[in-house]
């Protein structure tokens, strides 16, 4: 595809493109994943947000142990060891929000203020959905708001949000119409591939995004229909780095394609849009960023997210199910525990569930595993 | 075949006769009904603790009379309202207020389990094993607290719960195998919920919405807890609560006092570690319990007023910055290497959680603010603070960071803790990883050997410093 390589290229120069901007003046605005920092109020402030989200290397699991427990989630450990080590993008932030879900994410927080020089914003999520939950997250994002107009001395009115708005619910609605193509024909894009779209997407210059996911959605609407003998598997992961191609590896040398993907972390929410009334924009953010979201596994009550889930394998045709958690991320396991059964009395799916800490040892056995389901799915 | 056992843990000839159909039902169902199963209860109890001093004889025979309580509850009680660890002891105290003299049951179930189960009969590794298979995967770090739990579920040792009064405040791991346990075994929870977002730099002045956020989540819980079980807490269970605790705390502190003070340290913190444990859960048996504190200060007092000790006088002092739970052997391992524990954990006061709150008006808030005051389950930028306030004002010569690995929220400001410890104090800091709750993870020979250079260490800066060398 055209689009992809051109993204390709804009991805490869955009550090130096930042640190260019950077040295203008403009803010860097760096956030952990998790779809819980609202782009929009970034933009409206006139900086520039990018979402910290590397990962998939062993190399630092090994550094990240400098700083911290073992027994974190991988994703989050590793965190800290990118901005110690020096990497260009962890670097380029003036300051990095954290929305607190768990105390995985509290440890990025809390070492990046402990090791590092940024100054670091927390605010939290709530584990329940909850009238005093919803106006603790609005409460956060104003506070995030402040914030940012601090930083940048741009006052954030309404009217800006309401245009960033209007800019997030293209890129949602364009991610969505693309994952969705996937509904008829899977080979419309690959999972790698619309990964890599869902990263750039909180990366990239947000109009050369636009552009792109245009042109690819434009792109996949003329490609051949695959072999109906595909199988079609959902991958549910706790977080999805960028780097970290574990799942994709596999998936691929088999004869099956993921065809949908619920992603806590390194996805950006594309499923409900952004409401573009009213007269409190922040409240419009938090009803979306926060509210209609797919509950997480460290929510309590678990919500609906077990039942939406099953309705999403259903809707997308899905055979088996793969589940992706990060090692130690313990509400992942204990979910992975109680949905799998419910999975197969429910919708009769078989679900395998995979685990890495960033080792290369994990690829055998997870092939293993991953090979097996695909020939438990045929065998039905 | 138990008389010894349950004369070990405080009871007279008269009372193990008159609770006899109860003791031997509780032991049944916990499956140490065998000779061989109350000869290890025997053996672990006083490797835990100094089964020759009165007060702890008074205050095991509570914990014994908590575990009977918490087995026999589904036969006893109506209704049962469970209130789970980890959490806020005002509000768990008044639950048991009010829970007196009605047909439900309310009390910190699991708590009394795992102790008993650990610091006496010695069974909980076989619990553990058992979780690991329900949803908590073995060697991934899950708290072995909620693996027990569940299994106390699953072996039908903890009866069904109408409902469960969960702590979600400070971590994620309990409320999330709530649930899970809610959904197997069929039952409600209620959830306190908090994000611990506050800011770095914030503490002890913890964010008001933040406050107001927690306090909600009491307000709902305890509503909850009305509506299905008719238990009604109110302003004077949480008086009578308040005055319990502050009774417990205060004889608690002197006898942490009078030990960190005294040269040498006169008992050990293992015997300590117990009325650690009741004081953190709350209790059914308040006036036992401050019997049995108040037995034990007159206990060590003597010790003082001999001379004798756990290690020798003038040994090096350490701060220790973990309580390992269902066994109290690290304790007496680390003392038996010549160290003197003055402190642990979350042991003293930080002048910054007694100052008054902010909300007086407000009895939630108030508590709440309170709570996250405590830092370490809550800010790692306060729990640094803690420490080095903890090295400095027990004039300690090294500090042991040991660290739970199942704990996330315990473990994770541990090792900047070493870090800061080190550059704030120039203290001799080791990182030493133990565990809470799992046995498996560690053990006192392991932990021993690890410490023993350090404590060489610190033996010979003494020496260094007094000249001796
Ligand atoms: S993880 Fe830690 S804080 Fe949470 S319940 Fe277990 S021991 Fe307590």
């Amino acid at each position: 595809m055209l689009a992809m390589e051109r993204l390709k290229k804009h991805l490869s120069d955009r550090a130096s493109t930042l640190r260019k901007q950077k040295n203008d003046g403009v803010k860097i605005v760096g956030y952990t994943p998790g779809g819980f920092m609202p782009e929009e109020i970034v933009h409206a402030a006139g900086a520039i947000p990018i979402c910290l989200l590397k990962g998939g290397d062993a190399d630092s699991v090994i550094e990240s142990l400098k700083y911290n427990p073992r027994f974190f989630c991988t994703f989050c450990k590793t965190q800290i060891a990118y901005l110690m080590g020096g990497d260009l993008v962890y670097n380029l932030p003036d300051i990095l929000i954290v929305p607190h879900t768990d105390c995985n994410h509290k440890l990025i927080a809390d070492s990046w203020n402990y090791y590092g020089n940024t100054d670091v914003l927390r605010y939290g999520v709530p584990h329940n959905k909850g009238e005093s939950a919803r106006a603790y997250f609005k409460g956060g994002l104003e506070i995030l708001k402040k914030k940012l107009e601090d930083l940048t001395g741009n006052k954030v009115t309404d009217e800006k949000l309401f245009d960033e708005i209007q800019t997030g619910n293209k890129i949602r609605s364009l991610l969505k119409e693309i994952s969705f193509a996937r509904k008829t024909n899977p080979a419309a894009i690959s999972s790698r591939d619309f990964t890599m779209l869902q990263h750039a997407s909180t990366f990239a210059d947000k109009d050369f995004i636009v552009q792109t996911l245009e042109a690819v959605r434009d792109e996949i609407n003329e490609k051949p229909t695959a072999d109906k003998n595909r199988k079609r598997v959902m991958m549910i992961a706790s977080s999805l780095a960028n780097g970290d191609n574990l799942v994709f590896d596999i998936i691929e040398n088999t004869d099956a394609d993921i065809v949908y993907e619920e992603v806590t972390e390194g996805y950006r929410p594309y499923l409900d849009n952004v409401e573009v009334n009213g007269n409190d924009p922040i409240q419009n953010l938090s009803d979306t960023y926060f509210d209609k979201r797919v509950p997480a596994p460290w929510d309590r009550p678990w919500g609906d997210r077990m039942e939406r889930l099953i309705e999403k394998a259903k809707e997308f045709s899905c055979g088996g199910v793969v589940w992706y958690q990060m090692m130690y991320r313990d509400g992942f396991d204990i979910q992975a525990h109680y949905f799998s059964k419910m999975l197969e009395e429910q919708a009769n799916i078989p679900m395998v569930k995979i685990e890495s800490d960033y080792a290369p040892a994990e690829k055998g056995p997870a092939r293993t595993r991953i090979e097996t389901l695909v020939e438990v799915m045929s065998a039905n | 075949m138990y008389t010894n056992l349950f004369k070990l843990c405080g009871f007279s000839d008269e009372e193990i006769d008159e609770q006899k159909p109860r003791i031997e039902k509780t032991l049944k169902i916990i499956g140490s009904d065998t000779k061989e199963m109350i000869a290890k209860a025997e053996k672990n109890v006083q490797s835990n603790f100094d089964c020759s001093l009165e007060g702890i004889r008074m205050l095991l025979k509570v914990m014994m009379k908590e575990v009977m309580d918490a087995v026999l509850s589904g036969e006893e009680y109506e209704k049962r309202v469970y209130y789970n660890w980890p959490g806020l002891s005002p509000l768990a105290q008044a639950m048991i207020v009010a829970g007196r003299g009605t047909n439900v049951y309310a009390c910190l179930a699991k708590q009394y389990l795992w102790m008993g189960l650990g610091n006496i009969f010695d069974t909980v590794n076989d619990l553990l094993d058992l979780g690991e298979l329900i949803g908590q995967t073995a060697g991934r770090a899950h708290c072995p607290e909620y693996q027990i739990y569940t299994a106390l579920y699953e072996r039908k040792i903890l009866p069904i719960p109408t409902i469960v009064l969960n702590c979600g405040w400070c971590c994620d791991q309990g409320p999330e195998v709530e649930e899970l346990c809610t959904k197997l075994y069929g039952y409600e929870a209620t959830y306190l919920d908090g994000t611990n977002d506050w800011e770095w730099g914030s503490w002890p002045n913890m964010d008001k919405r933040a406050i107001e956020y927690n306090a909600s989540t009491i307000k709902a819980s305890i509503a909850r807890v009305k509506e299905t079980t008719g238990l009604d807490i109110t302003d004077d269970h949480i008086k009578a609560a308040l005055q319990e605790i502050m009774q417990i705390t205060m004889g608690y502190m002197t006898l942490i006092g009078m030990v960190s003070k005294a040269d040498p340290q006169p008992i050990s913190q293992a015997d300590i570690g117990l009325v650690f444990l009741i004081k953190g859960a709350g209790t059914r048996y308040p006036k036992d319990v401050i019997n049995g504190i108040n037995m034990l200060i007159k206990e060590t007092k003597q010790k003082i007023d001999a001379g004798v000790g756990v290690v020798p006088k003038g040994a090096p002092r350490v701060y220790v910055q973990l309580r390992t739970l269902v066994d109290q052997k690290p304790m007496r391992a680390i003392e038996e290497l010549g160290l003197a524990i003055p402190m642990m954990m979350v042991d003293g006061y930080h002048p910054y959680e007694t100052q008054p709150t902010n909300y007086p008006d407000d009895r939630w808030m108030s508590l709440s603010e309170q709570a996250f005051r405590k830092p370490q389950l809550s800010s790692a930028e306060g729990s640094l603070r803690y420490w080095e306030w903890a090295a400095k004002d027990q004039k300690v010569d090294g500090v042991i960071m040991m660290y739970p690995i199942s704990c996330r929220p315990f473990c994770s400001p541990t090792f900047i803790g070493k870090d800061y410890i080190e550059k704030s104090t120039g203290l001799p800091t080791i990182l030493v990883e133990a565990d809470g709750y799992d046995t498996r993870n560690y053990s006192s020979g392991q932990i021993k050997t690890r410490i023993e250079s350090f404590a060489e260490i610190l033996k010979a800066n003494k020496k260094l410093a007094a000249g001796t060398l």
